[in-house]
C-alpha cells in the first residue's frame, strides 16, 4: 500500500542502515531491468503508460481492478492505522491478480496510477522468488517493511517515467518549445503528478544534460 | 524448499526438449539451466520464471503453478526469518532451533 510506505519508513526510522542501503540499490536496479523487459515484451505501448504490459507480462492471470472502498475494513488493516487511509492493496488468487485503489473523486487520477503502478510493484515482488528470498533474509521486520515499500515506490516511478521515454519527451519539448520544459509540462505529458515529475528531473538532471 | 531442479527438469523432459534446446527457447544460458536442475540455484527471479515459462510454451501463471510457486511461497530463507522472530520474542538459541525443528517436523507431515 502507498500508506504503508510513509509508516514503514516511520517505524523505521532510524537513518538508514548499510543494509538498507544496499538492498534498495540493488533491488530497484533489478525491477529497473524487468521494467525494461514488461515493456520489451508488450504487444504496444501507449503513452502515458497503460498496465496493459504489465497484464500482459503476467500472462495466463486475469487482472481485475476495483475500488478499496468497496472491500470490508478488517481485510485491509493497515488501512486504518493512525488514522490515515490508505490507498491501494493486492491479493494474488489462483487464476486472478486484483488490485484495489482508492476511485474517491478526491483523489486525483495522477495519484491513482500511482498507487495501481505501486501495487503492481509489490506483486512483482510477491512472484520474484529471489527477492522474497532476499527479503526473508533480513532480520528486522520494520528494515525489511521498509525497503519493500522503497522498492515498491521505485518500481512506480521507474514504470509510469521510464528514463529513455523521459528523455526523449524532455528533448522533443526542448526542440519545440526552444527552451528547457518545466516539470509541469511532462507532468501532463506522462499523466503524472507535478510532484512526482520534480522527483524526476532531480533523478535525472545531470543524464539529461550530457 | 521446493525442489525446483526436479520439477524444472520433468517439465522440460515432458516438453521434449534438451537442456541446450530450453535454454535458447528461453533465451537463458544452458549453464542456468543446468544449475537450476542441479538445485544449485535455489530461487528463480520473476523475469526468469517468465523467460522458462515461454521456453517452455506454458503461460506464466501454469509454469508458476507448475513448480509450485503459485501455492507454497516460502523461500529457503524462510528459516531464518522465523529464527530472527523467535529471537525477538527474547528465545534463546536452543529454544530458536528446537521451534524451527518442530516447524520442519510438522511440515514433513504436511506433505503427501
Amino acid at each position: 500500500m502507498v500508506l504503508r510506505q510513509n509508516i514503514a519508513q516511520e517505524r523505521y526510522g532510524k537513518s538508514y542502515s548499510p543494509l538498507y542501503i544496499a538492498l534498495v540499490f540493488k533491488w530497484r536496479c533489478h525491477f529497473y531491468n524487468i521494467i525494461l523487459k514488461v515493456f520489451g515484451n508488450a504487444k504496444e505501448i501507449d503513452f502515458p503508460i497503460l498496465f496493459t504490459p504489465l497484464e500482459q507480462y503476467v500472462e495466463g492471470f486475469t487482472v481485475e481492478y476495483g475500488d478499496i472502498n468497496a472491500l470490508p475494513p478488517d481485510i485491509i488493516p493497515e488501512r486504518h492505522e493512525k488514522n490515515e487511509v490508505g490507498e491501494g492493496c493486492h491479493f494474488i488468487g489462483k487464476d486472478t491478480i486484483y488490485i484495489f485503489y482508492d476511485q474517491s473523486p478526491s483523489i486525483s487520477p495522477q495519484r491513482q496510477r500511482f498507487t495501481i503502478a505501486h501495487e503492481w510493484g509489490h506483486i512483482f515482488q510477491r512472484l520474484d522468488w529471489d527477492f522474497k528470498s532476499d527479503m526473508e533474509g533480513v532480520a528486522d521486520p520494520e528494515e525489511r517493511d521498509a525497503i519493500i515499500e522503497s522498492v515498491a515506490h521505485h518500481f512506480a516511478n521507474n514504470y509510469l517515467v521510464p528514463f529513455p521515454l523521459f528523455q526523449s519527451q524532455y528533448l522533443k519539448h526542448r526542440k519545440n518549445l526552444c527552451k528547457e520544459p518545466t516539470p509541469y509540462a511532462l507532468a501532463q505529458c506522462f499523466n503524472v503528478s507535478e510532484s512526482m515529475m520534480k522527483i524526476c528531473f532531480e533523478k535525472h538532471k545531470d543524464k539529461i544534460k550530457q | 524448499m521446493l525442489p525446483l531442479g526436479a520439477k524444472l527438469r520433468e517439465l522440460r523432459t515432458n516438453a521434449d526438449l534438451s537442456q541446450n534446446e530450453l535454454a535458447v527457447k528461453a533465451g537463458v544460458s544452458p549453464a542456468f539451466v543446468y544449475k537450476l536442475e542441479a538445485n544449485e540455484y535455489g530461487t528463480l527471479s520473476i523475469d526468469k520464471s517468465q523467460q522458462l515459462a515461454k521456453g517452455l510454451g506454458m503461460t506464466f501463471r501454469d509454469f508458476l503453478e507448475a513448480v509450485g510457486l503459485l501455492n507454497d511461497s516460502s523461500t529457503p530463507k524462510a528459516n531464518l526469518a522465523l529464527a530472527s522472530a523467535l529471537r525477538k520474542r527474547k528465545l534463546n538459541e536452543n529454544q530458536v532451533k528446537q521451534v524451527v525443528s518442530y516447524v520442519d517436523f510438522i511440515e514433513q507431515g504436511n506433505k503427501p
